[in-house]
C-alpha cells in the first residue's frame, strides 16, 4: 500500500509540474520564448524512487507528452529512457542532498534530450544558422530556469510524499 | 511473470526493516540485469521497436484523448477565471464597450448588406459564364487549449474536434489573417499547425497580382515577431520597404479561400538558381498569442443536401 501511494503522489505530482510548464510556456509564447524542462520529470524518479516504479512513472509521462507532439510517438519515451538510466547508472555518484549535483544532473539531462529532439528536428535546417541561434537561446534560457527551480521543485515533491506518510529512508536502496 | 517477485521485493524494501543481503544477492543471481539499468533500457528499446504500427497508433490516440479533458477542463477556468475578472468592471465601462459594439454592428451590417449584393452578383456571372462556382464553408469558432510554439514545431491545440465536424487540412483563421491549418483531429479537440511553423507550407499571392507564390513557414527567433518566406516570385514584381505588401492566400491551394491576410513583405531578393525572387514575410505578432480561432469548414453537395 505504501509503495502504491508513492507512486501514485509521485506520478501525479510530476503531471502537475507537466501542466504548469505547459501553462508557463502559453504565456511566454507571447515573447516567442520556449522552455523546455523534461529533466524535472525525471529527477525525482531517478533519484528517490526504486528502478521499476519510478521507471514506469517516466514511461507513462513520457508518453503523455509524446502524444501531443509532432514526433514520432515513442521518441521521447526513448529520450527519457536515456535520461532515466544515465541517473540510475550514476546514481551512488551524486549526492541527492546537495543542491548543485541536483542543479548538474537536471541541467545535464535536459540539455542531452534538447540536443537529440533538435537533431532529429534539423533534417532540413542543420545548415540554418537561425535554427542553431534559436535552439542555442532555448538552450540556455530552459538551463537557468531549471538550475533555479530543479533543488525546489524536488523538495516539494518530496515533501508531499512525505506528508503522505510515505517513509523515505531506504529509497533506492537495491539499485 | 520473472519481474513479478521483483516488483513485490524491491518495492517491499520501502516498508520493511534492515535489507536482507542474502535475499538480495538470491534476487541478483535470478535476475542478472539490477544494477546494470544500461542493459535494462537497451532491453526496453528492443521491446519498444518490437510492438506493431498499429498498438503504437492505438497508445498515441489513448494518451491524447486521456489528457484532452484535463486541458479542455483548465481552458474552461481560464475563461470562468476571465468571466468574473470582467464583472469586476465598472457599468460605464461596460457601456462604453457596448457603445463601441453597436457601433461595429452598424458598420458590419451595411457590409454584410454589400457582400450579399456581391454574393449574387458572382452566383449571375457563373450561370451566364457557366463557371463552376466557388467553394462554401461554414465557420466553427474555437478556443485554443494551448500553444506550443518552440524552435522545432509551432503547433496549438482547440476545443472543437470531430464533435464539431472539424475535418484535417481544414483552414484556420482570426481577425488579423491566417493562422494555420489542421493537423490532427481526435473527438474533442484537434492541432492545428501555425503559418509560422518551418514544416508549414501554401499556395500564396501579392495583393492585386494572382500569379501564385509559394508561402513557407520558417525557424523563429525570440523576442521578435513571427515571420515566413515566400518563393517563386516573379522578377518583374517591386516591393517598397517604405510600403510594406499584403501577401493573400489563395484559393489555388484548395484549402483557403481568397483575399486573407498571411502577411506583409517589405523587400524582395533573388532566388539562388537567379530566376526567381524569394522574399521574408512579416506575420502578425497576434499569431503568438491567440486565445480564439476561426475553422473553415467546406461545404460539400452532401452538407447541402442535408440542409435542404
Amino acid at each position: 500500500m505504501n509503495e502504491k501511494r508513492q507512486i501514485l503522489i509521485v506520478f501525479f505530482t510530476t503531471l502537475v509540474i507537466y501542466i504548469i510548464v505547459v501553462l508557463l510556456n502559453n504565456i511566454l509564447s507571447i515573447y516567442s520564448i520556449h522552455l523546455s524542462l523534461d529533466s524535472l520529470y525525471l529527477l525525482f524518479p531517478g533519484l528517490y524512487m526504486l528502478f521499476w516504479p519510478g521507471y514506469l512513472i517516466v514511461a507513462i509521462i513520457a508518453l503523455t507528452i509524446d502524444a501531443l507532439i509532432p514526433l514520432p510517438f515513442g521518441t521521447l519515451f526513448i529520450i527519457y529512457s536515456l535520461g532515466y538510466f544515465l541517473i540510475r547508472q550514476f546514481n551512488t555518484r551524486f549526492r541527492k542532498e546537495n543542491k548543485s549535483h541536483v542543479m548538474f544532473i537536471a541541467f545535464i539531462i535536459n540539455s542531452f534530450s534538447m540536443l537529440i529532439i533538435a537533431l532529429i528536428m534539423s533534417r532540413s535546417f542543420f545548415s540554418n544558422g537561425n535554427y542553431w541561434l534559436r535552439f542555442l537561446t532555448d538552450l540556455f534560457l530552459s538551463g537557468l530556469v531549471l538550475i533555479l527551480i530543479a533543488p525546489l521543485i524536488l523538495k516539494l515533491q518530496r515533501l508531499f510524499v512525505l506528508l503522505s506518510g510515505v517513509k523515505m529512508t531506504r529509497e533506492a536502496i537495491n539499485d | 511473470m520473472v519481474l513479478a517477485p521483483f516488483f513485490r521485493t524491491s518495492a517491499g524494501c520501502l516498508k520493511t526493516g534492515p535489507v536482507n543481503l542474502k535475499q538480495t544477492s538470491l534476487l541478483a543471481k535470478k535476475l542478472p540485469f539490477i544494477g546494470k539499468p544500461l542493459i535494462v533500457l537497451l532491453f526496453a528499446l528492443f521491446l519498444w521497436w518490437l510492438v506493431p504500427t498499429v498498438v503504437k497508433s492505438f497508445l498515441r490516440i489513448s494518451f491524447f484523448e486521456f489528457q484532452a479533458p484535463a486541458w479542455t477542463a483548465i481552458s474552461y477556468l481560464t475563461s470562468f477565471q476571465d468571466f468574473w475578472s470582467l464583472r469586476s468592471r465598472s457599468k460605464i465601462e461596460l457601456i462604453k464597450a457596448g457603445q463601441d459594439l453597436a457601433r461595429l454592428n452598424a458598420a458590419y451590417e451595411l457590409r454584410n448588406q454589400q457582400y450579399e449584393a456581391l454574393e449574387t452578383e458572382i452566383s449571375r456571372l457563373e450561370k451566364l459564364l457557366q463557371l463552376p462556382s466557388l467553394p462554401e464553408y461554414r465557420f466553427e469558432v474555437a478556443r485554443v487549449l494551448r500553444r506550443d510554439l518552440n524552435s522545432w514545431w509551432q503547433q496549438i491545440l482547440i476545443r472543437k474536434g470531430k464533435n464539431y465536424g472539424l475535418i484535417e487540412g481544414a483552414a484556420v483563421v482570426y481577425s488579423g489573417g491566417v493562422v494555420g491549418r489542421i493537423k490532427e483531429v481526435r473527438q474533442f479537440t484537434s492541432v492545428v499547425e501555425l503559418a509560422s511553423s518551418p514544416t508549414f507550407r501554401i499556395a500564396a499571392q501579392f495583393d492585386g497580382d494572382n500569379r501564385p507564390v509559394t508561402y513557407y513557414g520558417s525557424v523563429n527567433r525570440i523576442l521578435t515577431i513571427p515571420h515566413g518566406y515566400i518563393k517563386d516570385v516573379q522578377p518583374d514584381v517591386s516591393v517598397d520597404a517604405s510600403i510594406p505588401r499584403r501577401i493573400v492566400t489563395t484559393r489555388l491551394g484548395r484549402i483557403f479561400p481568397d483575399g486573407l491576410t498571411i502577411g506583409h513583405i517589405r523587400n524582395l531578393g533573388p532566388s539562388s538558381d537567379g530566376l526567381f525572387q524569394v522574399g521574408q514575410v512579416e506575420l502578425n505578432k497576434e499569431l503568438l498569442s491567440l486565445n480564439e480561432v476561426t475553422v473553415f469548414i467546406p461545404i460539400t453537395g452532401e452538407d447541402v443536401l442535408d440542409n435542404e
